[in-house]
């Protein structure tokens, strides 16, 4: 009977308890699943987001300042974290975000301007303004562009065509009125010259050529062709497709003239026509019509050349400053060696350094003072050579001493029959006037005046009285020439037979001609030698005569040796002088 | 008005240092001189018209219109200075006739202008006029060297003035008739 009332007991239970164990098991079965929830952290954040973000919403909203206050360290420290570990990361982040920003505000500065431009515009050309509005709107430029782009036009100002080899100008076309000038044909010498200057001082291996000289607003562009170059002077910006029409320009001009340029000998009136197609591309960009054609630059040329000058003082110090520095420096050396002769009156001379060569000319009052500046200079560290060209130009009290000296020398003359000799002094010469009876006295005096040191130059302008009666009167001289020999040489040099040949010209259409050759030397070997190299000179000039067929029983040979030197053998100068052949072509009457 | 024709040419001036090349020019242009040219890029460029000249052939009047390249330095050739005489005309080749040594050098110079000039005409001026005598070796060393290169020649004094038109009109007689 047990299990028959426990059956009827569990179904009881069963009836009376169902709906309630349901929800038991409902229950359980929720927990569970809760407790699944709360383990999983990211299904849990999923859940609350919108609710925390709602409560943070509601709590920045009611305590803004307490939650930055809260928040800032916080978020400084892990953007500054951030900032370190990840520049590069951040920087490409920001870019595009930065970029657009950085676009927008420029964008709306512009605005700002341009509108405040034409708020400007509008106040400052009432009277343009509704032109400018309408040209505006046809053009969809805004009123401020125009405006620069009429302040600010582009404009051709001057054409210069120049022949490319002679930097003569063939033809110049301004575009505005000028007076008129000269400086047109230098500006095309001087930018000729440039540019064989640029070219030769900064020459590389392409055939490169100086195409563009700019000087504040103007632009000189030189536009090369084969015969001749276009010098354009333009203002503003130039237009793109500019230089290409130019370039078109110079193919005109030149298929057109280049029968004219390659003969091209300065007739620039052979040019004329050349103007128009000039005129025509000016037009084409100068809404001006042109006011003045050909031979007229403005003062602004004046600025070009300043441009040129300043760009090449600039190339050439750069060039050529090492130079400059150590030439200036050894110029001051001079200057104070100079200085320390108390006879020199530096404004009479002149110097340059050239190579580490010093040059010196110009007039000092004595030999004395010549002689101490050359030992002065020649103490110069770095002066490999010192040229020496100063001439002496004695004061008034040298000067009579001077005359005193020749005075002296020419007394025993003056008291011998035939004689009437007197020198005198000017500037650095000694001039020797009067009349001797022989050919021989006259020589003796020119030999003796050289022994005074101080005379640079000695005119012997002594006649000679008797001189006819050392040629039989059936002789006459015709021509007489010197030619010069190096030392010690026999050889004719070969500069000297021109002389020869003018000669053997001269005298071959002539009848009853004689040669008389006379040879000398200087003094630096003993006499016996120079007698002997004095009649190898006269020989070879002899035998030059006969090679060129002169018959050789008309030339009479003579030599001397030093005898009848006709300068100092105590300089160079005055020996070389002396190393000669006397060539007379007599004629037998 | 009988028409002038208008003849523009490019002369150099030749000779050694302190000849008295840029003082010639300097008498001759006169009006137009500016030194710190020179100075700059080492070539003074003058300008000056001669007086006009009536063809004896065509009796047309020519005009002549010199472009004077004065050059310094030019006793140092280089590359610089055969540009400068590259295109000229003529040349007037000056020696002082005080130092004997400046007609080698012009000798020298007027080869190397030939060279690059073959066909252009020359004149000699022997200079400091007013400091010789004729009679001087100077002298006869001078004429010697006029003859070599078959030029006419004219005795000048850039100090005095004298000569100096002519030397020119010397140069633009010689290549009017040359043309």
């Amino acid at each position: 009977m047990q299990p028959v009332k426990e059956k009827s007991l569990v179904k009881l239970r069963e009836l009376l308890f169902k709906e309630d164990l349901q929800k038991l098991k409902q229950l359980e079965d929720e927990v569970v699943h809760l407790k699944a929830r709360l383990s999983d952290k990211e299904a849990l954040l999923i859940s609350l987001e919108p609710i925390i973000a709602d409560l943070l919403e509601r709590k920045i909203v009611n305590s803004r300042n307490e939650m930055a206050e809260v928040l800032a360290p916080i978020m400084s420290a892990a953007i500054r974290h951030q900032i370190v570990e990840a520049k590069e990361d951040v920087i490409d982040a920001l870019y595009p975000i930065i970029g657009k920003t950085i676009r927008k505000s420029v964008a709306e500065a512009m605005k700002k301007l341009v509108d405040s431009v034409n708020q400007r515009i509008d106040r400052v050309f009432k009277g343009k303004l509704f032109a400018r509005q309408v040209k505006s709107k046809i053009t969809g430029v805004s009123r401020g562009e125009l405006f620069l782009k009429e302040a600010l036009p582009f404009q051709i100002e001057e054409i210069f065509v120049i022949h490319k080899a002679t930097g003569l100008l063939i033809k110049h076309v301004s575009a505005v009125e000028s007076t008129a000038s000269v400086d047109e044909n230098l500006i095309s010498g001087m930018l000729t010259a440039i540019r064989d200057f640029v070219a030769e001082s900064f020459k590389t291996d392409t055939k490169a050529d100086l195409n563009e000289i700019k000087y504040g607003d103007l632009k000189v562009i030189l536009e090369m062709g084969r015969y001749t170059y276009l010098a354009v002077v333009i203002s503003g910006i130039e237009p793109d497709e500019f230089r290409e029409n130019l370039e078109k320009l110079e193919r005109r001009i030149h298929n057109r003239f280049y029968k004219v340029f390659r003969q091209f000998d300065g007739d620039i009136n052979a040019c004329q026509e050349i103007v128009k197609p000039i005129q025509k591309f000016i037009l084409t960009y100068n809404s001006a019509p042109l006011k003045a054609v050909a031979h007229s630059p403005k003062p602004y040329l004046r600025y070009i050349l300043i441009t040129i000058f300043a760009i090449l003082v600039i190339g050439f110090t750069a060039f050529k400053l090492t130079d400059f520095f150590a030439q200036r420096k050894l110029l001051k050396q001079v200057q104070s060696k100079l200085e320390l002769i108390p006879e020199l009156d530096l404004n009479t001379i002149e110097y340059k350094i050239d190579d580490e060569k010093l040059l010196v000319a110009g007039q000092v009052q004595s030999i004395q003072v010549k002689n101490q500046i050359s030992s002065a200079l020649q103490s110069i560290q770095g002066l490999n050579n010192v040229e020496n060209q100063l001439t002496v130009h004695f004061s008034p009290p040298r000067k009579v001493q001077l005359e005193q000296n020749i005075h002296e020398k020419l007394m025993p003359f003056e008291q011998l029959p035939g004689f009437h000799v007197h020198g005198i002094v000017e500037g650095n010469h000694i001039i020797i006037e009067g009349e001797v009876p022989e050919l021989q006295a006259k020589r003796e005096i020119g030999f003796l005046m050289s022994e005074i040191q101080e005379a640079q130059v000695i005119i012997n302008n002594l006649v000679v009285t008797k001189q006819q009666k050392s040629l039989p009167d059936s002789l006459q001289i015709l021509q007489k020439e010197l030619i010069f020999f190096n030392i010690d040489q026999i050889a004719v040099l070969p500069e000297q037979t021109a002389i020869l040949d003018k000669l053997l010209k001269f005298s071959q259409d002539l009848e009853n001609i004689q040669i008389k050759i006379s040879g000398y030397s200087d003094d630096l070997a003993d006499s016996t030698y120079n007698l002997q190299l004095s009649e190898q000179r006269a020989r070879s000039v002899a035998n030059y005569f006969r090679a060129n067929n002169f018959p050789p029983p008309n030339m009479h040979i003579h030599f001397y040796g030093e005898a009848y030197p006709i300068a100092t053998n105590k300089t160079e100068t005055g020996r070389a002088k002396n190393r000669r052949v006397e060539i007379e072509i007599i004629q037998k009457r | 008005m009988e028409k002038r024709i208008e003849i523009r040419k490019k002369i150099c001036m030749l000779g050694a240092f302190g000849v008295g090349k840029t003082s010639l020019v300097r008498q001759f242009v006169f009006n137009k001189y500016e030194d710190k040219y020179l100075s700059t890029i080492g070539v003074l460029i003058s300008q000056k018209q001669l007086p006009p000249f009536r063809k004896s052939d065509s009796g047309r009047i020519e005009q002549l219109e010199f472009i004077i390249w004065d050059l310094a330095n030019i006793e140092k050739y280089n590359k610089m200075t055969k540009n400068y005489f590259r295109g000229a005309a003529g040349a007037i080749a000056v020696c002082d006739l005080t130092r004997a040594h400046t007609f080698e050098e012009i000798d020298q110079l007027l080869n190397k202008f030939l060279e690059i000039n073959p066909k252009s005409r020359i004149v000699l001026a022997g200079n400091k006029i007013d400091l010789v005598d004729q009679q001087l070796i100077e002298m006869e060393r001078f004429l010697h060297l006029s003859d070599s290169y078959q030029t006419t020649y004219t005795l000048t004094s850039a100090k005095t003035g004298e000569n100096v038109e002519q030397l020119f009109v010397c140069l633009g007689n010689e290549l009017l008739k040359s043309e």
